[in-house]
């Protein structure tokens, strides 16, 4: 069999009996088997307990939101008694004594979990290659980056190794990827969605985000894990608002130098999709856009550099010559612009411009409900393309960065594929909590295109 | 512009608990100090009497009730119970 794309056939196949769960995981587990070697997804496969799952679902069909919704997680979350290694060397042995919220809920709603995915290790970095377990690579073109860091997330689910995934997104570590694998994906607003058992990178900025192919399915998972678990005190209930006419802007700081021609004329087309429909578009400006990168690049090692200062190789894991490259600069660029002489023009000063960006984007949306936005600066890039040169690399979360500074959510919704047949996509940001407009903004623009999901491999 | 020594290199390294190799001194100097001099963009910024930003969700003091959820164990057993440290003297 071949599984459905999403949720809505997943559930009527099973409830109508077309297909049992187990022979769900068979087709899932065949694909990670088939394919698993080649791109580098999975560094976990959890058979049994799939195989568990599947068979108490098969007996009971209760109505639960995620019934038979086969889920892979980054390996950045804790699965009790299933290794979690957050992608590095330093974790290679450690199985957590307990599971994160986000997965606890996902099982109570009757999800099946196959597995650990590969991420760059502790989610630093933007292409999958900061992984000590090797590149994941691009399901529509083994030459390719799939974007990072939630590489093996994004992958799984654009290529059919599994139905939904979880990630993070700290400075783009969900939508990047989603927009170089064609597959849709949420950062939230920050708190709206528990991290308890999450490995931490830069606490002011991590949020938990989701993939699918489609925004309905995003949204399902998103209205299953949000909302206060009483472990992670920066979480918030919220209701979402009722609105009647929704607005966007176009930040002209957003279309310059730099960014793909393709990538830009496939947004002007997503703009005329909404101009048709009617949507009030607005010119603005978010003027310190381009100090983004350079106040997430000084705010984020340095909340970094206190995160993992825990890894001492005593209470558990490896000592902290086993961290890799990436997680050293970060440690030590993190420790620099915090130390004694350089805090106030570094981190404090960082601080202050985050400040500036957050006010940018609370005048953007007295104006506009939503922005219109690239998600990265051109599509996938090739595998060792920017991996020699850090700053570059960096320079690709310019899109990404600044929602997570302003805490505000943000929506990766894939749009079609470039000449080269790599995925093309948008986000939309919008302001805090306001992840239903989004929602139903990016739902405007597939139904008016007829979009339909699909899988690469 | 702000630009990286190797004496600062392993200055940073020795605060950060990392030893680091002959060569990983010379590679980390150089990536390090471009994005340093990157950064130091900001100090252009006229930042005036802005407040600056630790955190967004405008919460402040999230506590919850001070009371034993045996749901929060991490063992399932219950509670890891251990020896008392201190006793009771016995000579007051």
């Amino acid at each position: 069999m071949i599984p459905p794309l999403t949720i809505k056939e997943t559930q009527e196949g099973l409830l109508k009996k077309d297909f049992s769960a187990v022979e769900l995981v068979d087709a899932y587990l065949q694909k990670i088997n088939k394919h698993n070697k080649d791109f580098n997804v999975f560094l976990t496969i959890t058979e049994k307990e799939a195989y568990r799952e599947a068979k108490s679902i098969d007996k009971t069909l209760g109505p639960k939101p995620l019934l038979g919704v086969t889920v892979a997680y980054k390996d950045l979350y804790l699965t009790k008694g299933v290794r979690t290694t957050a992608g590095s060397k330093v974790l290679e042995s450690y199985i957590p004594a307990y599971s994160a919220t986000v997965v606890k809920k996902l099982e109570e709603a009757g999800a099946i979990m196959l597995g650990k995915v590969n991420c760059d290790a502790w989610a630093h970095g933007a292409s999958g290659e900061n992984s000590d377990f090797g590149s994941t690579k691009n399901p529509w073109n083994k030459n390719y980056v799939p974007g990072g860091s939630s590489s093996g997330s994004a992958t799984s689910v654009a290529s059919g190794m599994s139905l939904v995934a979880m990630g993070t997104d700290t400075g783009g570590s969900t939508r990047q990827p989603a927009n170089f694998c064609g597959i849709v994906g949420l950062k939230p607003t920050y708190g709206a969605i528990s991290r308890f058992g999450v490995v931490s990178m830069a606490s002011s900025l991590d949020t938990i985000g989701s993939f699918g192919h489609t925004i309905d399915d995003v949204k399902t998972v998103f209205d299953v894990v949000r909302g206060e678990d009483g472990f992670d005190s920066t979480v918030k209930n919220f209701t979402p608002k009722k609105r009647t006419q929704l607005r966007l802007g176009i930040a002209k700081e957003y279309f310059m130098q730099g960014l793909d021609k393709e990538v830009e004329n496939s947004i002007e087309e997503v703009i005329k999709v909404y101009k048709s429909l009617g949507i009030e578009i607005k010119q603005l400006s978010l003027p310190h856009t381009k100090y983004a990168v350079p106040v997430y690049y000084i705010v984020q090692p340095a909340e970094v550099s206190s995160n993992l200062g825990r890894y001492d190789g005593i209470r558990y894991g490896e000592g902290r010559n086993t961290f890799g490259d990436e997680a050293k600069r970060r440690i030590m660029l993190g420790t620099y612009v915090l130390s004694a002489g350089y805090y106030g023009a570094y981190y404090l000063q960082a601080q202050k411009v985050r400040s500036k960006l957050i006010e940018d984007f609370d005048k953007a949306f007295e104006q506009v409900d939503a922005l219109i936005s690239p998600v990265s600066p051109t599509p996938a890039f090739k595998i060792g393309e920017k991996s020699s040169d850090p700053l570059k690399m960096y320079l690709a979360d310019v899109y990404t960065a600044g929602a997570n500074l302003a805490g505000i959510p943000g929506l990766a919704v894939p749009t079609g594929f470039s000449k080269k047949g790599l995925p093309l996509g948008f986000q939309l940001l919008g302001p805090r909590f306001s992840e239903y407009d989004l929602f139903e903004l990016g739902k405007m623009y597939h139904e008016a295109v007829d979009y339909k999901p699909k899988i690469a491999l | 512009m702000a630009k990286l020594t190797k004496k600062d290199v392993l200055h940073v390294a020795k605060l950060a608990k990392l030893s680091l190799s002959e060569k990983e001194v010379d590679k980390f100097t150089d990536q390090l100090s471009k994005v340093i001099e990157y950064v130091s963009e900001l100090q252009k910024v006229d930042v005036g009497a802005v407040e600056p930003t630790g955190q967004t969700t405008g919460l402040i003091n999230v506590f919850r009730k001070d009371e034993i959820d045996t749901g929060n164990y991490l063992a399932d057993e219950g509670p890891f119970e251990v020896e008392a440290i201190l006793k009771e003297r016995s000579d007051k």
